[in-house]
């Protein structure tokens, strides 16, 4: 009986040291020992780099979810978005314009549309969730028009270095992935508007009487997620050499769980970009591990619904010590 | 005063590093109204908590009826007699009245088990009669007003025999005659054998009702003592460890040049609101709930619109719509809802602190962490902001600490104008003299007030001028000199002065 009590007590003390952060790098290290053991080829620096590209798409769509999510809203657009703006980019390189101008113009697309997501929740006053969720439907079918349906292979060479380049033996995608998160990190905790971002999600009333314009915020932080979310778009026709309608579907579920896994809340306030990096990464490590050994595709889903469910219910344990103590 | 029905012995409580309570002893009596008086951070707040099993206890023993009991849930509190009503209530809006009362113990009738609504009705209307409340039990749960709400709270723990009821700062939101209503019910629970604890920071109402005081500081017992063998003179002294001196610093000084002038200012809830405010001044707005003063004060804050009328500062016409472009006016306000419209819960207290000014503060759009903390740490040290760090998010602050983080947020922005609807709500003396005395000072250094208040001793002694409202009109305006509490009241209720 007596040792018991003392196990629990030392258990809640090193509960309460814990960050978000290290629970899950702990987290992170126990998978990858799980898997180094598992299978001979997980723990090679190949097997990283490409763990570390699977994981990019997500990774920098997952930099403007987490934003939106601070603020306590919510875009289900973003895989749908990343999908038209695949298509739409084959088509500029398609109809001869320059790969670089076809980026510059699919990033816009991405901008565009977060704008325009920002706008109906701020201006009209429409719930984020319905408001993207109908959003998503229009993205989706506009790439499925604009391609009539079919995919478009991606020819210039230019382009799919995007995706499948290296620099210094790291992939061209890692590298961009890793230089948003800078400053993006930069941003959240260094400026006005990422302190704001904050402030909202954890009571946008008071905000607003303190003076913190939260339309002009909201309508930039999805604006931001349109961004990234069209850079991801970019990279994953980049890295499939082909624009297909039907890219990146789904892609918006795994981008809020890999946020939540790192310790975003849903419900606002609370988070920040180092956690959904190590909440990619795992999302990334399990996928790979899991196909490493041979686990097959349904399982695999299976698996990943659970560490997102231990995840989230941690995450409730994290705030109910916060209502009590 | 009866046998003794709850006593808590040797309680400890520790958060992180803060001890929240060190050894305190509480003991009850039933037909008794105990008050728990201290200063912001005294510890009231958790006591209670652990006796209603909301927090664990780090030590001591809780008796009841002379028998230890170990609650592990709140619900088992409840079904052991105790019944705690917080400060923010947890009803359920759009039921009824009487719903909300008979939530999960709703009279049944016939084989199905269907509820018995009708019954349950007359069960809460026989129910408010026999405490003296007078609600319509089908009434919506929204549509009543928070003294209502609290009352309603009450009626639904006597309904569940609840023999203990411990209230935490019931009576701050309410105005004078909602508190005598709400004494009344407690004084007729008191005669129905029932033992209740009762915490205000208003020592008028403390004298009044409690039958013992009982001091913590510090976490600490300071003393009890019987409400006969004491003066409120003496529990200041016990609460803060120390004599005041002065509550009220008041001293007459000139005033300047006019600064923001009304005319006419008409909105949804009032009407014609025309008043001067000059440097250095302190105009005081009262009238009793519901006439509209709140609505002055978001109105002057471009919160609320106003449709009809003009507002000049510094002579030039202004015309804000949002409290963005007040604030870069000069404009302050401090809301009376802390919980809603102030604080910013997860957030540091730094952060907090710093929310309002940084709109202003260079550089443009980077954060300067050094100068922020050094802020943080400027108004902890002035207003005496109890907290270990100022990096602690502000839920973790006992209600008057993050009043006057509140308050921090809106002296930091040196504003021209400082709208204070309630300021000293929740807030304990010592710490309220010390906001006095800022508001003095921030006046005699040229700054203007508008005091927006419900206390009347507090607007008396603090007003150079007070401008009462009527239902949402002005019905006249008193100098200081001059005015008085029953000159206050009749105005506030419409009537003339002779
Ligand atoms: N959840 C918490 N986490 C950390 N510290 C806390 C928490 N709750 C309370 N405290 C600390 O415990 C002390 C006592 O707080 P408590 O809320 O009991 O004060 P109080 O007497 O009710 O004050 P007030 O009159 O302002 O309501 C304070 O110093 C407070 O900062
Ligand atoms: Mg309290």
């Amino acid at each position: 009986m007596i040792p018991e009590v003392k196990l629990s007590q030392i258990g809640l003390s090193i509960k309460k040291k814990m960050t978000t952060e290290l629970t899950l790098l702990i987290g992170y290290f126990i998978l990858c020992t799980f898997f180094s053991f598992m299978s001979p080829y997980f723990f090679s620096l190949n097997n990283f780099l490409n763990i570390g590209l699977y994981g990019s798409i997500v990774g920098i769509a997952g930099i403007g979810m987490t934003m939106v999510l601070l603020t306590g809203n919510i875009d289900v657009s973003v895989g749908a978005l990343m999908g038209l703006i695949g298509v739409s980019v084959a088509s500029f390189i398609e109809m001869g314009v320059p790969f670089a101008a076809s980026i510059i113009l699919g990033i816009s697309i991405g901008i565009a549309c977060g704008l325009l997501n920002g706008l109906i929740i701020t201006r009209m006053r429409i719930n984020a969730l319905i408001a993207t969720l109908s959003t998503m439907a229009i993205f989706r079918g506009l790439a499925f028009v604009l391609c009539g349906g079919l995919s478009k292979i991606i020819t210039s060479d230019g382009y799919r270095w995007y995706g499948r380049g290296y620099i210094l033996g790291v992939p061209v995608c890692v590298w961009i992935m890793v230089i948003f998160y800078g400053i993006f990190i930069y941003i959240l905790r260094n400026t006005k508007f990422g302190r704001r971002v904050y402030a909202i999600g954890g009571n946008s009333k008071a905000s607003y009487l303190s003076g913190v314009n939260v339309k002009n915020t909201v309508i930039s932080v999805f604006t931001l997620a349109g961004l990234t979310a069209g850079i991801g778009g970019i990279l994953m026709a980049a890295q499939t050499g082909s624009g297909l309608p039907s890219a990146g579907q789904g892609m918006e579920m795994e981008v809020i769980a890999a946020a939540v896994l790192g310790g975003t809340s849903l419900s606002g306030g609370k988070g920040n970009l180092v956690g959904t990096l190590i909440g990619v990464m795992m999302m990334a490590t399990l996928g790979n591990g899991m196909v490493l050994m041979n686990v097959p595709a349904f399982y695999q889903q299976i698996a990943k619904g659970v560490v997102l469910l231990i995840a989230v219910f941690m995450d409730s344990l994290r705030s109910r010590d916060l209502d009590e103590a | 005063m009866g046998e003794v029905v709850l006593s808590m012995k040797h309680i400890t409580k520790r958060f992180n590093n803060v001890v929240a309570l060190d050894d305190v002893n509480l003991e009850l009596y039933s037909s008794e109204v105990l008050c728990l008086l201290g200063e912001n951070g005294a510890g009231k707040s958790t006591l209670l908590k652990i006796l209603s099993a909301a927090y664990k206890r780090d030590g001591g023993i809780i008796e009841i009826d002379g028998k230890e009991v170990h609650f592990k849930t709140t619900r088992q509190a409840i079904e052991s007699g105790i019944a705690v009503i917080y400060q923010e209530l947890n009803e359920i809006p759009d039921l009824t009245v009487a719903e909300n009362i008979y939530l999960e113990r709703q009279p049944v009738r016939g084989p199905l088990k269907r509820i018995d609504w009708q019954r349950m009705v007359k069960d809460a209307e026989a129910l408010f009669s026999e405490i003296g409340i007078d609600i319509d039990p089908r009434r919506r749960m929204k549509e009543l007003s928070v003294a209502e709400k609290q009352m309603t709270e009450i009626a639904k723990a006597v309904a569940q025999n609840i023999r203990i009821l411990v209230t935490d700062e019931p009576t701050s939101a309410l105005s004078e005659a909602e508190v005598n209503k709400l004494f009344g019910v407690i004084d007729r629970i008191k005669r129905m054998g029932g033992a209740i604890i009762f915490i205000s920071h208003r020592l008028d109402e403390v004298m009044r009702i409690s039958d013992r005081i009982m001091v913590l500081r510090d976490g600490k017992n300071v003393g009890v003592v019987k409400k006969e063998e004491t003066s409120e003179e003496e529990i200041v002294t016990m609460m803060v460890g120390r004599k005041l001196v002065e509550m009220f610093p008041r001293r007459r000084h000139e005033v300047g040049n006019m600064l923001l002038e009304a005319e006419k200012l008409t909105a949804k809830g009032i009407q014609d609101i025309s008043f001067q405010l000059h440097k250095g001044e302190i105009l005081g707005v009262f009238g009793l709930m519901g006439s509209g003063i709140q609505k002055l004060g978001t109105v002057l804050f471009g919160k609320d619109k106003w449709i009809r009328g003009h507002l000049r500062l510094n002579g030039k016409p202004v015309n804000y719509s949002s409290p963005c472009e007040a604030i870069a006016q000069g404009v302050a306000f401090v809301p009376s809802e802390r919980k809603i419209d102030g604080i910013i819960a997860c957030m540091s207290v730094k952060e907090n602190i710093v929310l309002a000014s940084m709109t202003q503060s260079k550089p443009r759009f980077l954060l300067n962490h050094s100068c922020d903390r050094m802020i943080a740490e400027k108004w902890k040290e002035r207003l005496r902001i109890k907290t270990p760090d100022i990096r602690n998010a502000i839920c973790n602050l006992s209600g008057g600490n993050q009043q006057k983080t509140v308050i921090s947020r809106w002296l930091e922005m040196n504003p021209e104008v400082l709208i204070l609807a309630e300021p000293t709500r929740g807030i304990d003396v010592g710490a309220k003299a010390e906001i006095y005395e800022l508001m003095e000072e921030y006046a005699r250094s040229g700054g203007s007030v508008i005091l927006i208040t419900s206390e009347m001793r507090e607007i008396l002694e603090m007003s150079d001028r007070i401008l009462v409202l009527h239902d949402g009109e002005m019905n006249g305006v008193l100098v200081r000199s001059e005015a008085d509490e029953e000159k206050l009241l009749l105005l506030a209720m419409g009537g003339t002065l002779l």
